[in-house]
């Protein structure tokens, strides 16, 4: 229902605005004061799976709307689609990103935690993450979970390709290659629009092709991948919403923002650039714009407010360094700002950038940005505002990163932050060059030019570094995983329980018991009837050992260690970097004179170790 | 013809070509010193090549539309498709994939890799996991041309790193042999023509032997014909694209086998045919540049030049020069030995030999007639005579070479190239008898017995690859490797070379015995699963007795113990051994250290110190 802007809201407005302002407050008060930490937890463990299957029902359901809007689906297939020769664009360009580094574990522990969460999510319906368990009459079962600080959304949609196919670990990679595809389809159409041809798509895809940091989160199992994509998304819903401004497309944008939000950490910062969306929207049709799905939006994400609730009251999960007390402080932003310098700008071939996409998005953000003060663009206004709120979205996450504690951005465990610094930068290439060709008159054709940088930059850039591939090859926890996986899949009889302090989610996320040594220690007695009582199978100990000097020397790191009366039998040894892991089959436990002095006091023997 | 040329524009850019492959010829030759020409190389040669390689595709396709219009795609040709998909897999199904020529497959799979991994062009000799990271750290570059390892590396960039890609290549080039003979029979003589070209190569168990290995002889037979079939097409088109391919083909195919700068004179000749003809001199800009990129081809000079011992004169007692007119006689007998062989250790065709030798000296009988009516010769028949005639001065250079005896297991690939000219000189001859078709047809009934009676049995029998032992002990080594599948062990072999491209770490017998005290530390400090050494021993025939290479014995330090052998030769026994412990020469005998318990007072700070410091001794040791 449209109002004039310059007249008093009639009542109907003013009743839609004042849902919207109430449901904004009642998601303050309900998210960040009513409940307590403890409350929260319990709220969110309950209730996550089902909040983030409403989230993604609204969105498919605002989406057919749309669709439905545009004259049916048919007709918005052709609209979407983007000719045979695009697609078989698109389609090469996916096959290479994909095929850029293989699936695996990139990011560890974050990605076996969320492997657990979406196990979690799948067999018990609670957004936990499992930490213990063990197989009880042949049923692995879930004994003890905690909530983690890792937004659901990526770990439900696991979760829920596990109920549909079967649960796998390598349905995480799924979700990525497939969401790799949706990212370049979105991506081809944002730089359709911003180049003003398809050649400007082409380009969006080509310069993403770049990008070797892309292809390590396209086969991960992140969320990185998924938040990218779901960015995409919103950019595209964004534009759509600013040429027309319908109520399907306002809940389409509402849905997306909220699904954005459950992304990552920092991706609730994108919506406020959907309220300036909203803005622009509202102020260029000079009406309020205000259907009753808005007042969703806060409503949403009050499942967020009881997360960060969680989050801020535990301290343990900020994994803080020791010298550290803040997560967020200005006192990081110059180190990292150095740091980022060095990772966009990278021609060493030893970090997962691309040269040509940064000094690209660079180049078309000064271009652009000198046609604005000209006021020349060749931009339509929508086209600008959607640039513009996105952009600053996008700034916004990186200043934020900048002041986080951990937000170098050339450490391995952080560059995937920088992917949507990454379409920021493709899009503004493109933009920028559509602003040159426009500002010297040259033809269509001298697309060819940035077409041929990229073509060189493959070459030369991007396929040297992923064949080398020292961003990643580097992983040492990754590879000590991978082998003791095989090791432990090679062993028979197979193993019913794991000691390992790295990390035993990793294992449960592979059906396979497994603790941490602090625990098998203090709960040695139970380790040893269990093993009486064959209720474990072969029990596979994973040690690290250290070096003792620059002349060599081995002893088990401390942390590792088992009790002195524990009988280990070696079943392989192995190199990473400077440090050995070792593989052992626990024999037996021999008796001690402390099982004498416990003698009398009975085990309760339906907990395991 | 001068008087033709459009303005002062091409004598320039003639005058500029001729320049620019001067100074090419002079920097490389003479001005640059051995050790910059090496370094050039090494770290400018893959660019160099890439470059001219995508100048060649880019040409291609600038043809492609237009020689896709001028072929007419018939049913005939459609059924010949299949068959000769069928024949490949004739080729392809007998015989598993492998090395078959040692060293060199396993040096043209080290420069794939260090093109793979570095951009450069080297073999690397030793390599170590170094953090996590494979890297290769001492290396030389090799003698042999650099196209076949950069296809090699381009697989590898497509598909990743696997040393069985060269195998791959192969497989998929054989197809293409096939359809490119295919097309240069029909463009002479019609299909009948082509499916002889296309039988006769399956007939021949030689070059299935090659599509199972990682050499380079395939690909320079599909660069001959690539280039000859430009040169066919570029002398009806006579324009600036055709022009640009079939040079850029011709510098592709220079860079692919030692001798195939050769094949630089046909291209030339035909190149000024055209002008002739034409009555003007057409030089893109993409030409005048392309002495540039044969620069590799003057720079692998210096490498014969900087390591005398490339030659491999040494190898074979009694020859003093690489090539003489005098080793013909005796190289003439071993070609006949090979080509004439009825028992079961040669992968030949005798039958095609015979009917390819007798058109040979035929044609050239008639080339006094083919001179006179040249201008009634169809353009493919002249293009075919002027290559035909590089290939019999590959053949007169292969018969000069020292080492040209046909019938020895590492040179016999080297009668690819005759075997081609075999064919086609049978093709053109067949021209000038009458009705042409019939005795075609008759040749294919011929080529077609060759396969079944001689050539499947031939194949079946891999007699060819098992009386060559390298091959059989390589694959040996192979298996070890299969055993292991974690690689995580150090190789001792003097071919460190070939366990580096497996991406297992190795070094050379002569660095073990030079750096006893480096090994010893990787040892005792168990920075492999286990340390191995691959020996070979002589078997005396009387007693049994085993007597070690002196090459590679390593040396009293060493106490091995047997992991397993194997003789492939009645004389020549292989084995591997681990590395049980070595004794310094203070006389201490170092093992595997044991792992000891924990230290409950270790601290985290003290521990990041440690690493870092050994990290910086296990560098210096690295073996």
């Amino acid at each position: 229902m449209n109002v004039s802007i310059t007249k008093t809201l009639v009542p109907s407005a003013r009743r839609t605005l004042g849902l919207i302002v109430l449901a904004g407050l009642f998601s303050i008060y309900v998210g960040f004061l009513y409940f307590s930490s403890a409350e929260c937890e319990a709220l969110v463990g309950s209730l996550g799976h089902a909040w983030m299957l409403l989230l993604t029902l609204g969105a498919v359901i605002a989406l057919v709307a749309v669709v439905r809007e545009n004259g049916g689906a048919r007709r918005f297939w052709f609209r979407l689609w983007p000719g045979k020769w695009q697609a078989l664009f698109i389609l090469g360009a996916w096959i290479w990103i994909i095929r850029m580094d293989s699936p695996g574990y990139k990011v560890l522990y974050d990605e076996p935690v969320q492997a657990s969460t979406s196990f979690t999510l799948h067999t018990e319906r609670e957004l936990a993450t499992t930490v213990h368990a063990y197989p009880i009459n042949s049923v692995f079962t879930v004994l003890k979970a905690y909530l983690d600080k890792r937004p659901p959304l990526f770990s439900f949609w696991v979760a829920t390709l596990h109920d549909l196919a079967g649960y796998r670990v390598a349905n995480a990679y799924v979700i990525n290659i497939l969401g790799t595809l949706v990212l370049l389809v979105l991506a081809w159409q944002l730089g359709k629009r911003y180049g003003g041809s398809h050649r400007g798509g082409a380009l969006t895809v080509g310069l993403l092709a770049t990008l070797p940091i892309l292809g390590v989160n396209a086969t991960s199992a992140g969320m990185d991948l998924i938040n990218l994509t779901m960015l995409a998304a919103l950019w595209r819903v964004a534009l759509a919403y600013l040429d027309r401004p319908s109520d399907a497309r306002a809940a389409l944008l509402v849905s997306v923002t909220a699904l954005l939000g459950y992304c990552r950490y920092e991706s609730v910062l994108y919506v406020g650039t959907t309220v300036l969306i909203w803005a622009v929207a509202a102020r260029k049709e000079r009406s309020w714009l205000l259907p009753p799905v808005w007042a969703l939006l806060p409503l949403a994400l009050i499942l967020y407010a009881w997360h960060n609730t969680v989050l801020s009251h535990s301290p343990l999960l900020w994994e803080l360094r020791p010298e550290q007390t803040q997560r967020f402080s200005l006192a990081y932003a110059p180190n990292n700002l150095a740091h980022a310098g060095r990772f966009l700008l990278n021609f060493g071939r030893s970090l997962p950038n691309s040269p040509v996409l940064t000094l690209g998005g660079l180049g078309g953000g000064v271009i652009l940005g000198l046609q604005l003060l000209r006021r020349r663009t060749t931009l339509t206004d929508n086209e600008l505002a959607s640039l513009a709120a996105l952009g600053m979205g996008v700034l916004a996450n990186l200043g934020l990163i900048m002041c986080y504690y951990w937000g170098e951005l050339d450490d391995p465990i952080v560059t995937r932050l920088s992917l949507p610094v990454h379409l920021l930068l493709a899009l503004l290439a493109v933009a920028g060059w559509r602003e040159l060709i426009s500002l010297r008159g040259m033809t269509v054709a001298s697309w060819r030019w940035p077409g041929y940088a990229v073509v060189a930059a493959l070459l030369t850039f991007t396929l040297p570094a992923v064949a080398r591939d020292r961003y990643t090859a580097g992983n040492l926890l990754r590879k000590n995983f991978e082998w003791e996986r095989r090791i432990a899949a090679g062993y028979w009889p197979a193993s019913g329980l794991v000691i390992t302090n790295r990390s035993p989610l990793c294992w449960l996320a592979e059906g396979v018991p497994a603790i941490e040594f602090d625990r098998a220690r203090a709960r040695a007695p139970y380790v040893r009837w269990h093993m009486a009582h064959h209720s474990l199978g072969t029990v596979l100990v994973m040690q690290r050992v250290l070096v003792q000097g620059a002349d060599g020397g081995w002893r088990v790191d401390a942390t590792d260690e088992v009790p002195p009366n524990w009988r280990l039998e070696t079943v392989a040894v192995r190199r990473f970097g400077v440090t050995l892991t070792r593989i052992s089959r626990l024999v037996a436990i021999d008796p001690d004179e402390k099982d004498g002095k416990n003698a009398g006091a009975p085990l309760n023997t339906a907990l395991f170790p | 013809m001068l008087n033709r040329l459009r303005g002062n524009q091409e004598i320039a850019r003639l005058f500029l070509t001729a320049i620019l492959g001067g100074v090419t010829v002079l920097t490389g030759l003479f001005t640059l010193s051995p050790a910059l020409a090496l370094d050039v190389l090494t770290y400018g040669g893959y660019w160099i090549i890439l470059a001219a390689f995508l100048f060649f595709v880019w040409a291609l396709w600038k043809n492609s539309s237009a020689i896709w219009q001028e072929f007419r795609w018939t049913r005939t040709d459609a059924w010949c498709a299949g068959g000769m998909g069928l024949l490949g897999m004739v080729l392809l199904v007998h015989e598993p994939s492998g090395f078959k020529v040692l060293m060199d497959e396993i040096q043209l799979l080290g420069t794939s890799m260090a093109m793979h991994f570095e951009r450069a062009v080297y073999v690397p000799q030793r390599a170590n996991d170094l953090q996590g990271i494979f890297e290769l750290m001492v290396g030389q570059v090799d003698k042999r041309p650099m196209f076949f390892p950069f296809l090699v590396s381009c697989l590898h960039d497509l598909i990743g790193y696997r040393p069985e890609n060269p195998f791959v290549l192969n497989a998929g080039l054989t197809f293409v042999l096939l359809a490119l003979s295919y097309l240069a029979g029909r463009a002479l003589g019609g299909w009948r023509a082509g499916i002889f070209a296309a039988l006769g190569w399956v007939a021949l168990p030689l070059l299935g032997q090659n599509s199972h290995g990682g050499g380079f002889e395939v690909l320079n037979l599909v660069m001959f014909l690539v280039t000859a079939l430009l040169a066919s097409w570029h002398y009806r088109q006579r324009d600036a694209w055709s022009l640009t391919a079939l040079v850029y083909a011709g510098v592709l195919l220079a860079q692919t086998r030692y001798e195939s700068p050769l094949y630089l004179a046909p291209v030339a000749i035909v190149i000024v045919l055209v002008w002739v003809e034409q009555r003007t001199v057409t030089l893109p800009w993409p030409v005048v540049f392309s002495p540039v990129l044969l620069f590799p081809v003057v720079l692998l000079e210096r490498v014969f030049e900087a390591r005398p011992g490339s030659w491999e004169l040494a190898s074979k007692p009694g020859y003093e020069h690489v090539f003489a007119l005098g080793n013909v006689p005796e190289n003439l007998g071993h070609a006949f030995a090979f080509w004439f062989n009825f028992g079961v250790e040669q992968p030949n065709a005798p039958a095609l030999a015979a009917l390819g030798l007798l058109a040979v000296v035929l044609c050239l009988a008639r080339l006094g007639h083919l001179w006179r009516t040249w201008r009634e010769q169809p353009p493919a028949v002249r293009i075919a005579v002027i290559f035909g005639v590089a290939l019999l001065a590959h053949l007169a250079l292969m018969l000069c070479y020292f080492w040209g005896k046909f019938d020895d297991p590492v040179i016999r690939r080297l009668s690819l190239p005759t075997h081609l000219l075999f064919l086609f000189a049978v093709i053109v001859f067949v021209r000038f008898l009458p009705r042409p078709d019939r005795w075609l047809a008759g040749l294919v009934v011929v080529a077609f017995a060759s396969l079944i009676i001689s050539g499947i049995p031939s194949l079946a029998r891999q007699a060819a690859t098992r009386l060559y032992y390298p091959a059989l002990d390589v694959e040996w080594r192979r298996e070890f490797m299969r055993a292991w599948p974690e690689h995580d062990m150090l190789m001792i072999d003097n071919d460190s070379t070939f366990w580096i491209t497996h991406l297992v770490s190795a070094t050379p017998v002569v660095q073990a015995r030079q750096r006893v005290e480096a090994i010893a530390f990787n040892l005792r400090n168990r920075m492999f699963n286990g340390i191995f050494v691959f020996q070979r021993f002589d078997i005396d025939e009387k007693t049994g007795a085993l007597r070690i290479k002196p090459d590679d014995d390593l040396g009293p330090a060493y106490e091995l113990e047997t992991v397993a052998e194997r003789t492939f030769r009645v004389d020549l026994l292989s084995r591997i051994s681990r590395v049980k412990a070595i004794r310094l020469d203070t006389g201490a005998r170092v093992e595997q250290a044991p792992i000891f318990p924990a230290d409950p007072e270790e601290g985290g700070q003290e521990r990041d110190a440690r690493e870092k410091a050994f990290m910086e001794e296990w560098i210096k040791r690295l073996p």
